[in-house]
């Protein structure tokens, strides 16, 4: 009892080392789908444009198949690259580093914050968002001296604006009104046109 | 071998030009900082460069990014050896020797054993691939489109073959990044390929968002859920470089020819890099050095036999990348990225219609080896004043270059949300340990491969044994063959040596 309650227990972590391989599959399966309705007209007897799409996604499958087969019902130890093995062996004898511990909270905070920038650029313009962006990522991160974080936000926004609207020339997001007047009123007093 | 020497020196007055000088002065000091600080990597600190390159013209722009990238072999060194923080994996090897020799109070002279690494090795290996370079080329203008295709399949199973923790995730990378290489309309027939009614799309996916979100955004955000954190380092009050003797660096010359051998042919093949050369290295010198045994303790050879490998993987890499087009690493990807962006196609060609542009490239990594030895050696005081700097700000600035960097190029918003894309996908690759380096080449030599593909089958009326017949295409092939081969090989060795040893156990 306790034996088929370990086996299965071994298999769902199997399948959980094979998902990743089976999400791949079927978003290559899809593609594959997709590739086949490319539409061209190709000169009589020459190969398509699909062709090589879909040799690539046929590759895919074929590599998520053996992985998935393999950790499912072989082992599941992944065959590592020629000089990847020599740097383990030579890495091996000196002591290895503990995994750092991880904080979930922060990786989705900081992706979080990532896609409010992108969306809020358009809005609030360059400058505005980006002042946010630095404070917010600099606080997330653990950086905690509110005036050097302040200080850093707003020299270093000024200083990206300056530089890329002035010496490079680039087109930075103005923004939509009210917000636009604060980046029309930097503009003029850095003297960009 | 006269006029390859003459071409080269004649080369040292394009590096000397004011603007080339000022680019490898840049790319000289930016790249000991980047290297220097341990939440940026080599990689990394060449994408963020990549954007400023764009209103440069090409010379400049290239000796920016290969300045950024020796000296970036050179950095992380100081602080592995005084504070033992490898800035770079690369550096690791230098823990043991190097940091120990420093721990036994002879910083100075550890440091200097370094700068004296970094010299021979980049020295060494510069003129290495002067003189091989043309050689590549000559033999290179003979290939037609199945050698062009068989050599990017080479360069593109090597780099999944050789490195990588796993090799079906390194393929799965590969694939992503030559089927994003795909998105848009292709250019022989005009269809649209991916682009699920995008107008975006149609343009295809900017390999540059790709290398900065994967690179740039991902590593950051890998960094941000380990918490940053800014390393305890003491001050470095009496930081001094003293190089060794003549008599002590005549000692160890078969530790630098050994090494710097090595280096080179990491270098040239693809997929082997700086880190791969250094461990590889140190454990070549562990086995062949008649103090091998002593290795750990803080003697020479274990300092200089890593930096001497992983500063002569530079020059390698630059070979196939420019006779062949082959990027064999990131940081050659990226300047293979701005050769690309500038509309310089690298390859034999370049040789025959430009041959001052690259030996004035091979130039410009001899001045700058010179010039990152002399910054070492003057300037690390202040260098190393960069790891007061807390990583969550410098994080920050990190995420916004890659903003900027992006949105440049097209000065549209679609391409931030790119970085953010690829940036997650950079991310969960890194977590769920898929090599990011297969997808960001799959990417840029994805058209090329495609279209030397097609081009063969459209002039062979699609006899895809052509790849195999052709002499050149067929050994080729072969050695593809042997790069997939080799590893599948070596792990079935390895277990069947394992089950031995485990049998050859006592049991009870």
């Amino acid at each position: 009892m306790t034996s088929a309650r370990a086996s299965r227990a071994g298999f769902a972590a199997r399948a959980r080392r094979a998902l990743p391989y089976v999400v791949v599959l079927a978003i290559s399966i899809a593609l594959f789908v997709i590739a086949r309705r490319i539409d061209f007209a190709a000169p009589g007897g020459r190969i398509g444009p699909d062709v090589w799409p879909k040799a690539i996604l046929a590759l895919t499958m074929l590599t998520c198949a053996y992985q998935i087969v393999k950790t499912l019902f072989f082992d599941d130890e992944q065959l590592g690259g020629v000089l990847e093995t020599i740097l383990d062996e030579a890495a091996e004898p000196q002591a290895k580093e503990e995994p750092p511990p991880l904080y979930p909270r922060l990786i989705v905070a900081g992706i979080g914050l990532t896609i409010a920038y992108v969306l809020s650029i358009a809005y609030l313009g360059f400058f505005l968002s980006t002042l946010v962006y630095l404070a917010a990522f600099m606080w997330i991160g653990g950086f905690r001296r509110p005036v050097a974080v302040a200080v850093a936000s707003v020299v270093g926004s000024l200083a990206f604006m300056f530089v890329f609207m002035k010496v490079v020339y680039v087109s930075l997001p103005l923004g939509h009104e009210p917000f636009s007047q604060v980046t029309f009123l930097l503009m003029r007093l850095m003297g960009i046109r | 071998m006269l006029d390859i020497a003459t071409s080269f020196v004649g080369a040292f007055a394009t590096v000397f030009q004011p603007v080339n000088l000022l680019a490898l002065v840049v790319g000289l000091v930016v790249g000991m900082l980047v290297a220097v600080l341990p939440g940026l990597t080599l990689v990394m600190g060449v994408v963020l460069a990549l954007p400023f390159t764009y209103g440069m013209s090409i010379m400049p722009s290239i000796i920016l990014l290969t300045a950024m990238y020796i000296s970036g072999t050179y950095g992380g060194a100081f602080t592995a050896i005084l504070f033992r923080i490898p800035g770079e994996p690369l550096d690791v090897p230098l823990l043991w020797d190097g940091y120990t020799m420093a721990h036994k109070g002879q910083p100075a002279k550890a440091l200097g054993w370094t700068l004296f690494a970094a010299f021979y090795g980049g020295i060494l290996s510069t003129l290495a691939a002067v003189a091989m370079a043309p050689a590549f080329a000559k033999f290179a203008l003979r290939f037609d489109a199945p050698e062009y295709f068989a050599i990017i399949l080479f360069g593109l199973t090597s780099v999944v073959a050789l490195s990588g923790a796993s090799i079906v995730n390194g393929f799965i990378s590969l694939f992503l990044g030559l089927l994003i290489a795909t998105v848009g309309v292709d250019g022989i027939y005009g269809a649209e390929r991916f682009t699920f009614g995008v107008p975006m799309l149609a343009d295809g996916i900017e390999y540059l968002t790709v290398m900065v979100g994967a690179y740039g955004v991902g590593e950051v955000l890998v960094r941000l859920e380990q918490g940053f954190h800014t390393p305890p380092v003491q001050a470095g009050g009496n930081v001094s470089t003293r190089p060794p003797g003549l008599r002590e660096a005549w000692a160890i010359r078969a530790t630098i020819a050994r090494s710097s051998i090595l280096g080179i042919i990491l270098g040239i093949i693809p997929g082997a890099g700086a880190t791969i050369a250094s461990f590889v290295a140190y454990g070549t010198e562990a086995q062949y050095s008649k103090r091998g045994k002593l290795l750990g303790t803080g003697v020479a050879e274990g300092i200089v036999a890593p930096q001497t490998a992983s500063t002569a993987t530079v020059a390698g890499h630059m070979v196939p990348l420019i006779t062949l087009g082959i990027p064999g690493s990131g940081a050659t990807a990226v300047i293979l990225g701005a050769f690309l962006l500038h509309g310089v196609q690298p390859g034999p060609q370049v040789f025959v219609k430009d041959p001052g542009m690259v030996y004035a490239i091979f130039a410009s990594l001899f001045v700058g080896v010179i010039g990152m030895c002399l910054l070492g050696f003057f300037a690390i005081k202040a260098l190393i004043k960069v790891l007061y700097l807390p990583e969550a700000a410098t994080s920050a600035f990190v995420v916004m270059f890659c903003f900027i960097g992006a949105f440049s190029e097209r000065n549209n918003i679609t391409d931030l949300w790119m970085i953010v894309i690829f940036g997650i996908i950079g991310y969960v690759f890194e977590r769920s340990k898929f090599p990011i380096a297969p997808m960001v080449l799959g990417c840029i030599l994805g058209d090329q491969a495609e279209s030397s593909f097609m081009t063969s089958m459209i002039s062979y009326q699609n006899d895809w044994t052509v790849f195999f017949t052709r002499p050149i295409s067929g050994v080729v092939m072969a050695m593809v063959a042997l790069a997939l081969a080799f590893p599948l090989l070596r792990h079935r060795r390895q277990r069947r040596s394992a089950r031995g040893v485990a049998a050859s156990r006592p049991t009870g």
